[in-house]
């Protein structure tokens, strides 16, 4: 960062001169007094990318690869791929970086944008997209709000994410003192037909799904193909019985009692069944005036949703696997869902504040998706800060002190009585403690070592003839 | 892997059989059931590359020795098939359509689909050769037992020698042809094209090969502003003048390789060509703009055909149902592969869309390739891509050669895909880095990979 500071550091000495003074000053003296505010850390017009470097964490609570990109002028910028993605997804893009200047954001992502796919691919557009950004930011001493058009809060409201518990008290309690008296003000709890599937005539069909010798349901995160885990929602012929919507009903009962109806609450892993099972849940649920029901269905299923949405007056919300505008599309133009969810470690910020807009023009509020780290986690809250429509960005890492160690910086910057603060600092405004990152790194990982077998480009990448 | 035990009854008759016990009556009536391996068992337990004419050749090792062959087509990234490794290993190659659609979420229109695509290859391969039962008939059986070609050919600036070229194909054979004749070949003439000075002085100039961003290469055909003039389309109609007194009216010849200019210059060169009666004009602007395209197709009596950089069925779907296009013309080897590109082919005829093959890859997706055009019934032409490089056909060993026979290829009876490796040949010819400085290649000849036997990431693509 060498090569400007200290002329930098000279000029802005300039700064305290009062405007009295200053007409009578030469021309020269005037030039620089007007631009001392002008950040000259570095000349953007001649900055290039010259490296990207990986460093894989885990433990925060999921794994998520923090990549690096360098430049010519000392200025690094930061970003990852979301969690659970692959690092080759980022690395995969290097070698269509390499030389170019890193501020022509949009320029770059259209030539990379066919490496975005759904899901978890979609997090190398994203990682290089935040360092970019990051990076531009540096570069013009300009926080990353501003350059997607300025900022609509200072605060940004946060939810917190909570896994369940099996006895609907011990989960309600669970939630009342780590989140509620934490000072969180939205609040989503994970509900899986797996805790009703220990009770007899509580399911349909959950037999097909149960590991031999096990008198569970299967984890709806196994990943074995063919599994009830990886099998989409309308495939399990799984069905929820009477009896089993009573017992699902009475955690949500409990959990009111504990935490009252002021605050918003969201229900989300409800399991892998079809739209009518999705229906009879939400219409079970309305008394509770839940803020949303979460992918109860898999979302490229516009049409069950739509059918879901209509069904019920409990609001629904899906989104976070989806990798790109396109992909939102459908679901907005239909009004297919009441509340629009991506993942900007999938979408991106510049296509997840399109995403937002998109879906205000529908009349469609937009919450956020988020499992990573320190650095996807203030991406995504300078997208909340510029996008009118949002309304809460999810917390994954709520008493994991890892996550928290991580960051580098005042703490009530990431949590102030259940809210973030939109930083003011250039670029993405986040900084992270090495230290804690070399601690995280999974096992055999480097701490952003070279990566030079990705600097050649070895495909024809135009998508037409 | 195991020999077939029970060739040697393959010479009693059924007269002699009537009195044998019943074990050889079993036998006897099993005797074409081939045994070179025990399907169910079968496991992949490898993934390894060789680049040859900038493809990517991948090679897939089972726990019974058999193995596989796909391409991941011309100049793509031999990494696009093995980010697919981890997912495949220990998983049974038979089950081609499980596995497709477990990785079929790593491909993307353009070369990151011939990742996706070389690897359904090898997997019908090693299907085929575990049954012993050709591809083709995997694939529901065949339509022909030939498979037509059509040749490209490189142009000349000089109408009379690019006619004599072409005419070179029709004599040594080739029954279907096709020629690059673009603006490229008369923009040296002042008066010919409108805006080609602003793209000369860009990087990069006019050039239509090359990576720099923004450069005209790089930039879609509506958004060059590049027009042709009267004068520019009557140079264009010289050289197919000249090539159609020289090859005549009966063999069909297609146009690719036009330049880069909007849907109206694409429909005034269309009309203009009417009367040479080209089969088809190729890739007049990007497939992405199915509007445009229709309005092409609509505006001439000329063919239209597009395709060779989409991916699976889906993403032909808005051209076939709006007839964009008269013809369709994917590249197995990007488009998802060989049942893929028979459902693009299926699709395509209910609309009464014929469908063109585009290869440029190796002799293995060529020979892979003519099995589903074998097997699709409104197939018409295979392109053939390499007719000019002595050595191509020496990659593989195990087909008829030469290759190509009075313009066709036989459809293998063999087992899988019916080719294998000439190995001494590709060690000799594949891709060094010093050689190809722009698509350099650092797999070596089928090295071990076992920094991709781990990548993992949650590929579950809802919640």
């Amino acid at each position: 960062m060498g090569i400007d500071r200290r002329n930098f550091i000279k000029k802005a000495g300039l700064g305290g001169m009062g405007l009295g003074t200053l007409a009578m000053a030469p021309i020269h003296t005037q030039v620089e007094h007007l631009s001392s505010k002008v950040n000259r850390y570095s000349a953007p017009s001649e900055l290039e990318i010259t490296d990207m470097r990986v460093a894989e964490v885990d433990g925060i609570p999921f794994r998520v690869p923090i990549i690096r990109i360098d430049t010519n002028q000392g200025i690094s910028g930061y970003g990852e791929v979301r969690d659970g993605g692959a690092k080759e997804y980022a690395l995969m893009l290097k070698s269509r970086l390499l030389g170019r200047n890193p501020c022509n954001i949009e320029f770059i992502l259209r030539d990379i944008e066919q490496f975005r796919g759904e899901g978890r691919q979609g997090g190398g557009v994203a990682a290089v997209e935040m360092a970019l950004w990051d990076i531009a930011g540096k570069a013009y001493g300009v926080p990353v709000y501003q350059m997607l058009g300025g900022k609509y809060r200072d605060k940004i409201q946060l939810y917190a994410d909570t896994s369940g518990a099996a006895d609907p008290h011990e989960f309600a309690r669970k939630m009342k003192e780590t989140r509620v008296d934490a000072g969180y003000t939205a609040l989503k709890m994970d509900i899986g037909i797996e805790l009703l599937s220990r009770t007899p005539g509580t399911l349909v069909n959950s037999r097909a799904h149960t590991p031999k010798g096990e008198h569970r349901l299967q984890s709806q995160y196994s990943g074995t193909p063919g599994e009830y885990g990886q099998i989409d929602h309308p495939f399990t012929r799984i069905q929820i019985t009477q009896k089993g919507l009573e017992l699902m009903e009475e955690y949500v009962r409990v959990m009111r009692e504990a935490v009252g109806y002021e605050i918003p609450l969201g229900i989300d892993h409800f399991g892998h069944f079809g739209v009518n099972e999705a229906i009879k849940i939400a219409r079970m649920l309305e008394p509770y005036t839940v803020a949303y029901a979460e992918d109860m269905v898999a979302w490229k299923w516009t049409d069950l949703w739509k059918q879901i949405t209509d069904s019920t007056t409990t609001p629904t919300q899906t989104g976070e696997d989806i990798g790109t505008w396109d992909g939102c599309k459908p679901l907005i133009d239909k009004r297919a869902v009441n509340i629009i969810h991506p993942d900007p470690g999938s979408t991106g910020i510049l296509g997840t504040k399109k995403i937002g807009d998109y879906a205000q023009e529908a009349g469609i509020t937009m919450n956020l998706h988020f499992a990573g780290s320190p650095i996807g986690f203030l991406s995504s809250v300078h997208i909340a800060a510029a996008t009118q429509n949002f309304n809460t960005l999810e917390h994954h890492s709520v008493g994991v002190d890892r996550w928290y160690d991580m960051y580098e910086g005042d703490p009530k910057m990431i949590f102030d009585q259940g809210y973030a603060t939109v930083p003011e600092k250039p670029g993405l405004g986040v900084e992270l403690n090495m230290d804690v990152v070399k601690d995280s790194l999974i096992e055999g990982a480097g701490f952003f070592e070279p990566t030079p077998e990705w600097d050649e480009i070895r495909s024809w990448d135009r998508l037409w003839s | 892997m195991a020999k077939r035990n029970n060739a040697g009854l393959k010479g009693v008759s059924l007269a002699g059989l009537s009195l044998s016990p019943i074990g050889d009556q079993v036998a006897y009536t099993t005797q074409n059931v081939r045994r070179a391996s025990s399907p169910s068992d079968l496991k992949i337990t490898d993934m390894r590359v060789c680049s040859v004419l900038r493809t990517p050749i991948i090679r897939l090792y089972t726990n019974q020795g058999l193995i596989g062959h796909g391409d991941v087509r011309d100049i793509g990234d031999y990494r696009y098939a093995l980010m697919l490794k981890s997912r495949i290993l220990g998983e049974n190659p038979c089950n081609v359509e499980k596995l497709f659609r477990l990785i079929k979420q790593f491909g993307h229109h353009g070369r990151q689909g011939g990742g996706v695509s070389g690897v359904e290859m090898a997997l019908w391969d090693l299907a085929g050769k575990a049954y012993g039962v050709p591809v083709y008939q995997l694939l529901g059986g065949k339509y022909r037992d030939k498979v037509r070609i059509y040749c490209d050919t490189t142009s000349s600036q000089d109408p009379d020698e690019f006619a004599r070229r072409l005419k070179a194909r029709v004599d040594a054979g080739y029954t279907s042809l096709k020629m690059d004749a673009g603006i490229g070949l008369i923009r040296d003439t002042p008066g010919t094209v409108v805006n080609a000075e602003f793209w000369d002085n860009q990087p990069g100039g006019m050039s239509g090969w090359n990576r720099i961003p923004g450069s005209y290469s790089n930039t879609m055909h509506p958004f060059t502003r590049v027009q042709v003039t009267d004068k520019g389309i009557d140079m264009m109609m010289e050289y197919l003048e000249v090539m159609r007194s020289a090859v005549g009216y009966e063999i069909p010849v297609g146009v690719d390789h036009l330049g880069h200019f909007g849907y109206k210059e694409a429909i005034k060169i269309a009309r203009a060509a009417e009367k040479y009666s080209l089969s088809f004009l190729e890739d007049l602007i990007p497939w992405q703009f199915t509007d445009q395209w229709k309005k092409i197709t609509d505006s001439t009596t000329t063919p239209t055909q597009t395709g060779e950089d989409i991916f699976l069925l889906e993403g032909f779907k808005d051209l076939l149902d709006n007839r964009a296009v008269n013809m369709i013309h994917p590249d197995p080897v990007g488009a998802g592969g060989l049942m893929e590109t028979k459902k693009i082919g299926d699709y395509a005829e209910t609309k009464g869309i014929s469908m063109m093959l585009h290869h440029a890859s190796t002799p293995v997706s060529l020979m892979a390739v003519v099995h589903a055009a074998a097997a699709t019934r409104n197939f018409n032409w295979l392109e053939h891509h390499f007719v000019d490089l002595d050595w191509y056909d020496d990659l593989v060993t195990g087909v008829e050669k030469p290759i190509v026979q009075n313009g066709y290829i036989n459809v293998p009876e063999k087992p899988g895909i019916g080719v294998e490796l000439n190995e001494e040949v590709v060690r000799e010819r594949m891709d060094r880095d010093e050689v190809r400085q722009e698509v350099s290649h650092g797999t070596g000849f089928f090295e071990p990979t076992p920094e991709w036997d781990e990548i993992r990431s949650w590929d579950r693509l809802w919640s």
